[in-house]
């Protein structure tokens, strides 16, 4: 290599064939890591049991796809032409004229454009299906008849879960039935937090002062785990149980990375045996989806209902 | 200050003297010739190693954090709050030590020789802008050395962006003096440095230099500059809320006192996302400036290229809120997500451009022309993740897990910062007056390049659960430990074996510097006999009278060995097809596809024409 000790001929470049394999081979590792990350990311397709995650896996795979498509042709021409352009390749360059390629140029412009606008579309109409609906339209899309209400409170560095119609504060655990649209809702005590279950596409902060609110929905148990409870009399019952976990989103300080939950979904069946077992009754468990409590970041929380969940601290 | 004027007039004769510094005999000698300056390239060589300083500060955290977390799913040396503060300080540092120092190194010394001036429009305020870089340094990492006596706190362990009322709780001084720090580089930065150097762009330069006459470079600056000169105001006026919150029990952000921890995020990211933009521009146009002279070939679409940096610059205003879709924003969101995604079409134009420049150019795989090559790759990847921030609806899958550590760091590294360390190889002769060792730089470009790749790939495959090892399960951004999931540690040590590969590159980076010092060859123009043929004049080496290389001139100059007069007035490449319509078909052939070189011959035919 001419490192050049020598004052007026110190030059970078060895410009010979083995500097474009060995840098073009540089190039075409990030290539290929390129196209192991969104190779893998595209051949995900959402399941409908699963929501609000499977409408989101569905519209993710085709943006997967078109950046594999569009990013990976990118990265193998650069690649290429550091391989076929270099100077220890090509003795002189190809000179630009006035005009050259500017159809082609048009063309990749629109094409952007093209497949910007349709992610613009398509992305809407899923926001619109998931963290946008309510979970009245949730039901109807998902041709469920009953919500659980459940209200999470954050504090440093626990999660509260209140659930309707269940007489005990929840912890660490929360049992939850599947077949059903879970419609919570959340707010902090302390510092922001924010509720989320990554497997259910699902994140929403927990802000000191307000309520967000959102829904998810598990369409069947595949009993990939055994929930043991304890009932109020001091039997013991098991149900066949599937596993989401929580997490906190937003760092709230020291223990967040220990601000973790498990939410249990049961068959409907055993959520109503469960229940019963913890001293509520099942018939008021469950209810008729609506809209629940209008929220947003401009609207102050409704002072009814929810003023009492996040005194209770 | 009676030497600025004559240091000013030294750097008149700039193609005789490339070392001003080194003469200090106008004025104060030693320390006080450094303290006293007010010469735009001593000021410029401050901010360098201020630069230099605080990367190897930022990246000794770096290597810290993620040794922890390679070790033991849980945590090992660092505990949960000394976590937190090296990854806020790391951040901070990055940003607003590294990244922004890094830049205005180039701006101060290269902004006057780009437009033929002969010093910045306010060399005071330009020194101050310099001194502020240390004082904000010290004021960062003093509680670091406060805390090992045991005077305070931590070092503000908040995050970089720290929510109150997080912070406003934080029970430490190092949250004060993060503020501290943020206010002193932001006021420095602001007056001594974006407002100076968009003034000196508009008003000192030579006068026959029109706005198309411009280096994309000083474009990306100009842009730059408005970006900080918007962007900056709004972090001073949260964090100072901040302040008053913790220290006068003011009540803007608590909750409890009537106030909304929301406020604080629309603020915050009205400056958080400009500053990104302004982290990457920058660059950006050094990529384009050293892509074009390394390929020999004049920037492609130059005037386009100007429309689409105008417009990622100004739509970079109106995106701030996709940082929030999580936080219960409800319909604005669809707006946010139309304005993020259509940013694409800026970014796509620029990704073209270099690609066709490199197009049957002739390459020279040089040290700054591979970190350049990477700016455009880098680009391709944070581009592609950050398709999934723009969108709410996915946004919620990924917002807070490692995929977004995997693309900001994409996008402030390998685009950002690879941009400078191109700057650096491409200037460094430049500023010091002589050559880099470049086996030492080839080995930096390669560990850096492999290294910062390979990490940030790792850390987007552990946020999206496709991790080695991982089995479905997600990191967390932010999470000192992950015991929930220890099939992550296998990620987490390939992330860390980058991270150490990338480090190792750093070391050989500052010996290089260093050793160029005193022990570079000395050169004037090291790139002269790679690129002297090309007739493709940049005026910091060249000097004045500059025209700028057109894709005419270099035609006319294997012709006729001269630029033409009537094609450089005209200026775009655009132009020529839209009124050339019997021919551009043949001419859009020429820069992707072709096979032979026949059709390039035919082409350069068939182009000149007009």
């Amino acid at each position: 290599m001419a490192t050049g000790d020598d004052a007026g001929a110190v030059t970078d470049e060895r410009g010979d064939r083995l500097e474009a394999v060995l840098w073009g081979s540089v190039f075409l590792f990030t290539g290929v890591l390129f196209f192991w990350e969104f190779g893998l990311g595209a051949i995900h397709s959402g399941s409908v049991e699963l929501q609000p995650i499977g409408t989101i896996t569905d519209f993710a795979q085709t943006m997967w796809l078109s950046a594999l498509v569009g990013g990976g042709g990118v990265v193998l021409l650069i690649t290429f032409a550091v391989f076929r352009y270099s100077s220890g390749v090509r003795d002189r360059p190809a000179p630009l004229t006035p005009g050259q390629g500017s159809l082609k140029f048009a063309v990749f412009v629109l094409a952007v454009f093209a497949v910007v606008s349709t992610t613009i579309f398509v992305g809407a109409s899923t926001l619109a299906q998931t963290d946008e609906a309510t979970a009245a339209e949730a039901a109807e899309m998902h041709g469920v008849d009953r919500e659980v209400e459940m209200s999470v409170i954050a504090s440093q560095w626990f999660w509260r879960f209140d659930v309707e119609g269940v007489p005990v504060t929840q912890g660490e655990h929360v049992v939850l039935p599947a077949d059903t649209v879970v419609q919570f809702q959340t707010t902090s005590a302390d510092v922001i937090h924010s509720f989320s279950i990554k497997e259910l596409g699902i994140t929403k902060d927990a802000l000191p002062g307000e309520v967000n609110q959102a829904w998810f929905y598990v369409g069947t148990v595949d009993g990939e785990t055994e929930l043991s409870y304890t009932g109020h009399n001091g039997t013991t019952h098991q149900a066949a149980a599937d596993t989401y976990e929580v997490r906190c989103a937003e760092l709230c300080g020291k223990g967040h990375s220990k601000m973790l939950a498990t939410v249990y979904v049961v068959e409907p069946d055993r959520y109503r045996e469960w229940v019963e077992a913890k001293g509520g009754h099942a018939d008021e468990a469950f209810s008729v989806p609506d809209d629940g409590i209008q929220v947003g970041n401009a609207t102050a929380p409704d002072s009814g209902g929810h003023g009492e969940e996040g005194g209770d601290h | 200050m009676s030497e600025a004027p004559a240091q000013g007039h030294e750097t008149d004769g700039e193609t005789t003297d490339d070392h001003g510094h080194d003469e200090g005999h106008h004025g104060p000698t030693g320390w006080r010739y450094w303290l006293y300056t007010t010469d735009h390239k001593v000021i410029g060589i401050i901010y360098l190693w201020h630069a230099l300083v605080a990367f190897a500060l930022g990246g000794a955290l770096a290597l810290a954090f993620r040794t922890d977390l390679a070790m033991n799913p849980d945590s090992v040396f660092l505990s949960l709050s000394g976590y937190n503060a090296s990854i806020s300080v790391h951040g901070l540092t990055m940003i607003f030590f590294v990244i922004l120092p890094l830049q205005g190194a180039f701006f101060n010394y290269m902004i006057p020789l780009f437009i033929g001036a002969d010093e910045m429009a306010w060399p005071r305020m330009n020194a101050l802008g310099a001194w502020g870089i240390s004082a904000g340094l010290a004021l960062l990492y003093l509680p670091f050395v406060t805390n090992l006596l045991g005077l305070t706190g931590l070092p503000d362990n908040a995050g970089w962006f720290a929510y109150p009322p997080l912070r406003s709780m934080m029970n430490t001084a190092g949250t004060d003096f993060a503020i501290m720090a943020i206010w002193v580089l932001g006021v420095a930065s602001l007056t001594g440095g974006g407002i100076n150097f968009f003034v000196t762009i508009l008003n000192e330069r030579k006068p026959e230099l029109g706005w198309f006459d411009l280096p994309i470079w000083i474009w990306t600056v100009l842009f730059t500059n408005v970006l900080a000169i918007y962007s900056l105001p709004w972090i001073l006026d949260a964090w100072s809320m901040v302040w008053l919150e913790r220290n006068l029990g003011m009540a803007f952000f608590d909750a409890r006192m009537g106030g909304d921890p929301l406020l604080y995020q629309w603020i915050w990211w009205t400056f958080g996302h400009p500053e990104v933009y302004v982290l990457v521009l920058p660059g950006m146009g050094i990529a384009a400036e050293v892509i074009s002279r390394f390929s020999e070939r004049p920037i492609y679409g130059y005037k386009p290229l100007i429309a689409g940096l105008t417009f990622v610059s100004v739509a970079s205003i109106g995106v701030w809120a996709h940082h929030m879709y999580a936080t219960g924003l409800a319909a604005s969101r669809y707006a946010f997500m139309v304005f993020s995604m259509v940013i694409a079409v800026g970014f796509g134009i620029f990704i073209y451009s270099m690609v066709a420049t490199m197009w049957k150019g002739r390459i020279h795989l040089t040290t700054p022309m591979l970190f350049s090559i990477g700016v455009v790759l880098g680009l391709v990847y944070s581009g592609m993740d950050g398709f999934f921030f723009g969108q709410p609806a996915t946004d919620l899958e990924f917002h807070s897990t490692y995929f977004v550590v995997g693309h900001f760091h994409f996008t402030i590294v390998t685009v950002g910062l690879f941009g400078l360390l191109a700057g650096v190889y491409y200037w460094y002769p430049r500023m010091v007056g002589r050559m880099y060792n470049t086996t030492l730089a080839k080995f930096h470009a390669f560990t850096t390049i492999v290294g910062m790749f390979g990490l940030f790939f790792m850390l987007a495959m552990l946020g999206d659960g496709t991790a080695p090892g991982a089995d479905g399960a997600v990191m967390m951004r932010r999470y000192a430990t992950y015991v929930y999931a220890p099939g992550l540690q296998l990620g987490h040590l390939i992330a860390t074996g980058f991270a150490f590969l990338a480090g190792i590159g750093q070391v050989a980076f500052f010996a290089n510097l260093l050793w160029s010092l005193r022990s570079g060859p000395e050169t004037q123009n090291p790139w002269d006999h790679l690129l002297g043929g090309q007739d493709m004049p940049s005026p910091e080496w060249d000097g004045f009278p500059y025209r700028p290389p057109t894709p005419v001139s270099v035609r006319d100059a294997a012709a006729d060995g001269g630029p033409s007069e009537d094609v450089a007035a005209d200026g775009g490449p655009e132009e020529g097809a839209v009124t050339d319509g019997g021919s551009h078909e043949d001419a859009a052939n020429g820069v992707t596809t072709g096979d032979s070189g026949e059709t390039d011959e035919r082409d350069a035919a068939s182009g000149g024409e007009h």
